[in-house]
């Protein structure tokens, strides 16, 4: 009986090791050697491949980084209905791209394998080990993998450990325990891209390809070649169709190209070389590259299309693009695009399209607050749990306001007790970008009531005044004031002090028209776009009162800025709009859908803008209002 | 065997001779001896190393306390390497049914030199004494005969360690100060007497204590020299400057070590200095965990091997064989 539960107490405290060792290497082993490259794109592959449907895989792409870079499965998914998993991974060796094959078909049938041919070229190198890693050490325990691992192991010219480190990863991370951070103790996060990378960067790499088809005679490894002859074989076995490929790189030649087709014709497989397609394909070395070895997601996207094609027509899979089973890929597409998006919203350095960008975009959330006040935020999170409200997820911040934007439906107000603040002072709306002929217009101005728009003739330096006879005049007074009313039809009627509104005589349309003030009367000649100034020609300002035509573009200064933007505008080469303010307190308003988000012009505007399904901070802009209203920051820019 | 305890015939042959059975209550403790020397070995040695190393190759650039750290440091890494090995090498025994005996009693406990020795490397010692010292005439004949022993033991000491004059200087140097100690007994007792010192209290003994620390460190610098000149020339660079600001300015910081290293280095001692504490009293602490409950005493095994295993100082670039001892 002693005995008996000497063994029991034994064999518990081996599980309760055994535990503890898998939960301290999930900590130790770091969440994926990409995360610092390239963000949250390729950080757990092998998680993201092990949570796969079973079966559910058409295609299982592999090779090295070249591969996970330069293909998109779900573009791939998009265009033909196709699934597809990158399983490449950096400096893939042959007898790695073996075992992930190997791998991989435990739990998946392919009707495909694409490999990208890179390892053609293997010889080893610096960095082995780490790569060794990155390959081994986010798969499960197998004999397989130990024999990948050993053949690893005998790779000459440097040194990859010895082989309990790769079965039991944790002890070749144990010396981090000083560098654990929060997402080490977190799950794995699990991108949707199948196995891509996304570099959005377009570095021009024409320098790089001076080097292109420079080698002229290689003798391959013997043993790169045995490898690949038995990934071939292992294919075969299996059924599966192997397409050889290669992705652009700089250090191509022709020489490893005829090498290969040799090594696919002995086998009876394809091997397509997107090196010597680049013209056809319209891959430009100067925008579809991160660098010379890797293509970004516009280059990618360039290949998969045609890589899309090309598969539905030589081999055969059927279209599950409308198959319920398969609606996640769909979602994940959109998530992919939207990637995409953030990207550009990180990168964007024109207010203009910034909005572009954010409006009725239903995948983000904006909190916008003016002034350096955002500690109000936690004011306000405290209000709500005092009076046991949720807190909205986000929420702005006006002078004293707090609200939460939903770009595509518009603004919840959150008011807080005590905390908000009216005020009768001027406001402005802006609405957020609209395209109109090519033009990002901004609409809707409106002054309340108690203040309104100075409007200034540049060429003339006269202020646009209203005579008793209802007819538009230039003059020195700057004191003449109109009032913009925005209209249901995203026009807006410039209002003179005794209530006439511009007026285009006779309804015409054209250019050269006068204007008049007139009775409102509703009529489209009384309705006005406000175009943003563009750099890129259309500069036009309300230069000549008799020929202010509908459609003209129109300047209105704000008093901080006038000075600077007069002067810009004379030299050609200002592109923004300006409020004129008449109170040094005003509260100003953007205008989204019909609700305001107010901001105060003086502070930069801040806008956190926010995934709503994740909750993930995309980018925090400061809109320099004061100034120019130009974007002067992104935050953060992965 | 050759490093650990020596053990004699005597004691060992009968127990491999006898028939041994599986003894539970031995083979966990000496699980926990060998989890403990482990810690010893690769949470504080192997780390106390790295600064040790750093300042022995860059004599040339460290000067003042820098030095002494060092000196100290290597004291507490020769102790911690050596005393790992042999706590490892008597708990592998234990968990397999043999005893072996304590090789070290707390020797930076030691009083004066000559209890140094009977606590330090205390299989070796005793070999030396029962089979050269005692042979030779011992203590029990004239005073300079006896000295002329001691001197011997400690050249043959010195030399068993290694072929190089500095680890001849390092016994030599042990045998003198030895000597010194016993040839100052009296003088050191009547001035005792005449100042009226309680030689018994702690404040007295820790002093003694603290001394006698300091006399084999200062032994230790000739045996980690490469070279008598490296040793001579670490002495001189010890006083040539007076810079205790290194401690407080974040140098030590630039040593190898970070300062996350040195917290744990000062846990990790103070952990020492509380076993060692213990066992200085005789407390079983061993016997004191395995007698707790199941949950506290899974913790502690759980905790050492965890604390082993991230902050031991191993992986790529380590030879875990690399034992300083080793090859004596």
């Amino acid at each position: 009986m002693k005995k008996f539960s000497r063994v029991l107490s034994s064999l518990t405290v081996l599980l309760v090791l055994a535990f503890s060792f898998k939960k301290i290497t999930q900590i130790f082993i770091p969440n994926g050697y990409f995360s610092d490259v390239q963000g949250e794109a390729h950080e757990a592959t092998w998680d993201e491949f092990y949570g796969l449907d079973k079966n559910s895989i058409d295609v299982i792409y592999l090779g090295s980084s070249s591969m996970f870079h330069g293909i998109s499965p779900l573009k791939i998914w998009d265009e033909v209905g196709v699934t597809g998993f990158d399983l490449g991974s950096s400096t893939q060796r042959p007898w790695v791209t073996l075992y992930f094959l190997e791998e991989a078909l435990k739990t998946q049938k392919p009707n495909v394998v694409v490999l990208d041919m890179y390892a053609w070229l293997w010889r080893g190198g610096a960095g082995a080990e780490a790569h060794a890693h990155t390959a081994y050490d986010y798969t499960k325990f197998s004999i397989e993998k130990t024999c990948s691992v050993q053949r690893t192991l005998t790779d000459t010219g440097f040194d990859c450990g010895n082989i309990f480190s790769y079965i039991m990863p944790a002890f070749r991370y144990h010396s981090r325990w000083n560098d654990l951070e929060k997402k080490d103790f977190q799950q794995n996060n699990i991108s949707p891209y199948k196995g891509m990378a996304l570099g959005y960067a377009e570095n021009d790499c024409t320098d790089a390809f001076s080097k292109f088809d420079t080698v002229k005679e290689y003798s391959v490894d013997a043993s790169v070649v045995e490898y690949f002859q038995k990934i071939a074989d292992l294919c075969k076995k299996n059924d599966i169709e192997l397409v050889l490929i290669k992705l652009p790189v700089y250090e191509w030649s022709e020489i490893y190209s005829r090498q290969i087709t040799e090594f696919s014709e002995k086998n009876d497989l394809t091997f397509i070389d997107f090196n010597y397609m680049m013209e056809d394909l319209q891959i430009d070395v100067a925008s579809d590259f991160t660098d010379g070895s890797h293509l970004n997601v516009k280059g990618a996207e360039k290949i998969s299309i045609w890589l899309a094609e090309w598969l539905v027509q030589n081999c055969s899979f059927i279209d599950k693009r409308q198959d319920s089973q398969y609606a996640q890929w769909n979602e994940d597409y959109q998530t992919y695009l939207q990637n995409g998006r953030n990207y550009q919203l990180q990168t964007c350095e024109d207010i203009g399209m910034y909005f572009d960008l954010l409006k009725g975009n239903p995948n983000y959330d904006i909190i916008a607050y003016s002034n350096v006040f955002p500690e109000k935020l936690e004011n306000y999170r405290a209000y709500c749990d005092k009076v046991q409200m949720p807190f909205p997820k986000y929420c702005s911040v006006g002078q004293n306001m707090f609200m939460y934007i939903q770009s595509d439906v518009g603004i919840k107000y959150v008011k807080s007790e005590g905390m908000m603040v009216e005020t009768n002072q001027m406001t402005m709306n802006i609405e957020l970008g609209k395209y109109e002929d090519n033009h990002r217009c901004l609409y809707s101005i409106e002054i309340n009531e108690g203040g309104g728009v100075k409007i200034y003739d540049i060429d003339n330096d006269v202020f646009i005044s209203k005579n008793n006879t209802g007819n538009l005049i230039g003059t020195t007074d700057t004191g003449y004031e109109w009032h913009f009313k925005s209209q249901d039809n995203a026009t807006f009627t410039v209002c003179a002090e005794d209530g006439l509104v511009w007026d285009v005589v006779g309804g015409n349309i054209d250019n050269g028209v006068n204007v008049q003030c007139y009775e409102y009367n509703g009529s489209p000649a009384q309705e006005f776009y406000l175009y943003r100034i563009l750099t890129d020609g259309g500069l036009s300002l309300v230069k000549n009162v008799a020929q202010l035509q509908n459609g003209t573009y129109m300047f209105i200064c704000s008093g901080v800025a006038m000075e600077n933007s007069i002067n810009q505008s004379k030299n050609g080469d200002f592109s923004y709009y300006f409020l004129q303010m008449d109170s040094g307190n005003v509260l100003g308003k953007m205008l989204v859908n019909g609700e305001n988000i107010q901001f105060n012009n003086q502070g930069d505007l801040y806008m956190y803008v926010y995934d709503r399904k994740t909750g993930i901070l995309v980018d925090k802009a400061v809109v320099d209002y004061a100034e120019n209203l130009a974007l002067i920051m992104h935050e953060p820019r992965t | 065997m050759l490093s650990g305890p020596i053990e004699r015939g005597t004691t060992l042959l009968p127990q491999i001779k006898s028939q041994r059975t599986f003894n539970f209550d031995q083979f966990r403790k000496g699980g926990i001896l060998v989890l403990w020397g482990t810690f010893l070995k690769l949470v504080l040695a192997e780390r106390l190393a790295i600064y040790v190393n750093f300042v022995w190759n860059g004599i040339d650039e460290c000067s003042g306390i820098f030095m002494i750290i060092a000196a100290i440091a290597y004291s507490l890494q020769i102790y911690c390497d050596f005393k790992s090995y042999s706590d490892i090498a008597t708990g592998v025994a234990l968990m397999l049914g043999f005893q072996l005996s304590y090789n070290f009693y707390q020797p930076y406990f030691s009083e004066s030199i000559t209890d140094f020795w009977r606590r330090w490397h205390i299989s070796l010692s005793s070999w030396f004494k029962d089979y050269l010292y005692i042979p030779l005439g011992g203590g029990r004949c004239k005073k300079v005969k006896k000295y002329r022993n001691i001197l011997i033991v400690f050249l043959i000491s010195g030399i068993w360690h290694g072929a190089n004059w500095t680890f001849l200087l390092w016994g030599i140097l042990n045998g003198i100060l030895q000597i010194l100690e016993d040839y100052t007994f009296l003088i050191r007792e009547k001035i005792c007497k005449l100042l009226r010192i309680n030689c018994t209290v702690f404040s007295h003994r820790i002093l003694k204590i603290i001394f006698t620390f300091v006399l084999s460190s200062f032994c230790w610098i000739f045996f980690r020299a490469n070279s008598v000149t490296d040793a001579i020339l670490f002495i001189q660079r010890m006083f040539i400057r007076w810079n205790p600001w290194i401690i407080f300015d974040g140098s030590l910081l630039n040593c190898g070590l970070m300062a996350s290293d040195w917290v744990i280095v000062m846990l990790s001692l103070l952990l020492l200095l509380i076993v060692s504490v213990m066992r200085e009293k005789k407390i079983d602490l061993v016997g004191n965990i395995l007698c707790q409950g199941a949950w506290f005493r899974y913790l502690i095994y759980l905790l050492g091997m965890l604390s082993v295993f991230a902050w031991g100082v191993y992986g790529l670039g380590y030879d875990a064989s690399s034992f300083i001892y080793f090859k004596f």
